[in-house]
């Protein structure tokens, strides 16, 4: 097989390389030789020239520059390892999982001592309806409400004593939240009942004394409608009582409280 | 580039005015185990890399510009490039080295707008008269007249030229740095030769031992 001149070229290039002469890497190719000699030539000519060297100067300054590099290059190289690792789909659905468990822990820790106003206050009543789905048996939801009734009056409490006047809203929900613990109370075997009516008494006369409490400081336009509340509370009082005793005959059921 | 004054001053006075302390050769494994520790953040590394990276860098871009300020710019923001991007380098390090050196030059020449790489304008008034040559027993063919000349080859001649000649590549690392077959490259190799003598033989010069 005829070989390719650019073949030719290389071998006697690699030859050269080695130490030959042109002359001599020429006399094994003579077809080739009249036109390979100046090439030969003019790429030891190239070969040989004096190489470029950069300037020390600038070299050694630059040098200097790319020690900052390097300084940062070691830093990032953990950073580099790091990301490796964030990159990876289970590690990132765990991490998103404790970030979100986190945060949600965080902001509910927050808003269970929020009032009415506060940012975080929705949260916190949202929180509480959430808790209230979730509880299915009937004794703790009844707990649950007498537990929200109590938040209601203290908050209550609090916004009458900034704002001197009664919040209708706040009111409402607390008498609200005992009137279901009531309900609640009725589903359940009579010893608990009982426990559990006891409870909601003493939870009925604490609100009652509050209500008394705010009505001695509370302008005229609300006495009416806390008077309605306590009217509410003493009834409420009377219902209890004649369940917890139904032979006292006090009053007979159905309650009226519990209509309204 | 710019350098503060005063930083300069502390480094050439640290520095021996001999680039040869910032000269380091390596063999292709030597290559290898400084660029994997190099990629992970190992100072001496980094530092004995620069030192292999930099004369070379700078020779290829000598060779590519007119100026020799802007071989030098050119080749601290390789390199500085090289350094930033190791960590995430992949596959062969020299194809990738002279790939980003490569580009430089050619985004370079871009920003200024000239079409051509090297200006042959002054050929003519750079080679020394033949009778001169005769008489003073000057050499003809310098890096700079080189430079001209090779403005006559296609843009991958001039880089095997670059590549095997003037940093002492073998064809098949020459190969693997252009990504192209050796024939291709002992083709290339031929045609650029060919064409840089047909280019002095000219402009009358008969090139001889």
């Amino acid at each position: 097989m005829r070989l390719k001149i650019e073949e030719v070229l290389d071998k006697l290039l690699t030859k050269i390389e080695q130490g030959r002469s042109v002359e001599d890497c020429l006399r094994e190719y003579p077809e080739f030789s009249q036109e390979l000699e100046p090439i030969l030539r003019l790429s030891v000519k190239i070969k040989g020239l004096p190489k470029p060297e950069p300037s020390p100067e600038v070299m050694s300054a630059f040098f200097w520059e790319v020690e900052k590099v390097i300084a940062e290059q070691r830093a990032p190289s953990f950073r580099f390892r790091l990301q490796r690792v964030l990159a990876l789909a289970p590690v990132r659905v765990v991490s998103l999982i404790l970030l979100v468990i986190f945060v949600g822990w965080t902001t509910l820790s927050f808003s269970a001592r929020s009032m009415p106003g506060h940012i975080l206050y929705p949260v916190k009543r949202f929180a509480e309806k959430v808790q209230h789905t979730l509880t299915v048996d009937q004794k703790s939801n009844a707990f649950l409400h007498l537990t929200f009734a109590d938040r209601r009056a203290n908050e209550l409490l609090w916004a009458f004593e900034r704002q001197k006047r009664i919040h209708p809203g706040l009111l409402s929900a607390m008498l609200g939240e005992v009137e279901l613990a009531i309900h609640c109370s009725d589903s359940l075997p009579k010893e608990e009942c009982s426990e559990l009516l006891g409870k909601i008494q003493r939870v009925n006369q604490g609100h009652k004394s509050i209500l008394e409490r705010i009505k001695v400081s509370a302008c005229g336009c609300d006495t009416t409608l806390i008077q309605k509340a306590i009217n509410q509370c003493l009834e409420r009082n009377c219902c209890i009582e004649e369940k917890l005793n139904p032979k006292s005959g006090i009053k007979q059921s159905p309650c009226p409280c519990l209509k309204e | 580039m710019t350098f503060s004054l005063k930083a300069f001053n502390i480094i050439r006075n640290f520095m021996p005015a001999n680039s040869s302390i910032l000269n380091e050769e390596l063999n292709n494994d030597e290559l290898l185990k400084v660029v994997k520790a190099a990629k992970v953040g190992d100072k001496d590394a980094l530092t004995r890399l620069f030192k292999y990276l930099y004369p070379k860098v700078y020779r290829y871009i000598f060779y590519r510009v007119e100026r020799k300020e802007d071989a030098e710019d050119l080749t601290g923001a390789v390199i500085l490039k090289i350094l930033k991007n190791l960590p995430g380098q992949k596959k062969n390090f020299k194809h990738w080295v002279y790939r980003i050196a490569s580009n430089m030059v050619i985004d370079f020449y871009r920003r200024q707008g000239v079409r051509k790489e090297v200006k042959i304008d002054d050929l003519e008034e750079d080679i020394p008269d033949e009778r001169e040559v005769k008489q003073e027993n000057v050499e003809w063919l310098n890096p700079s007249i080189l430079k001209k000349a090779m403005c006559c080859l296609t843009r991958e001649q001039a880089e095997v030229i670059n590549l095997r000649f003037i940093q002492g590549y073998s064809n098949e690392e020459v190969s693997r740095i252009m990504g192209k077959r050796v024939g291709a490259v002992k083709a290339l190799q031929f045609r650029a030769l060919q064409a840089l003598r047909e280019y002095f033989r000219k402009k009358g010069y008969e090139i001889k031992d």
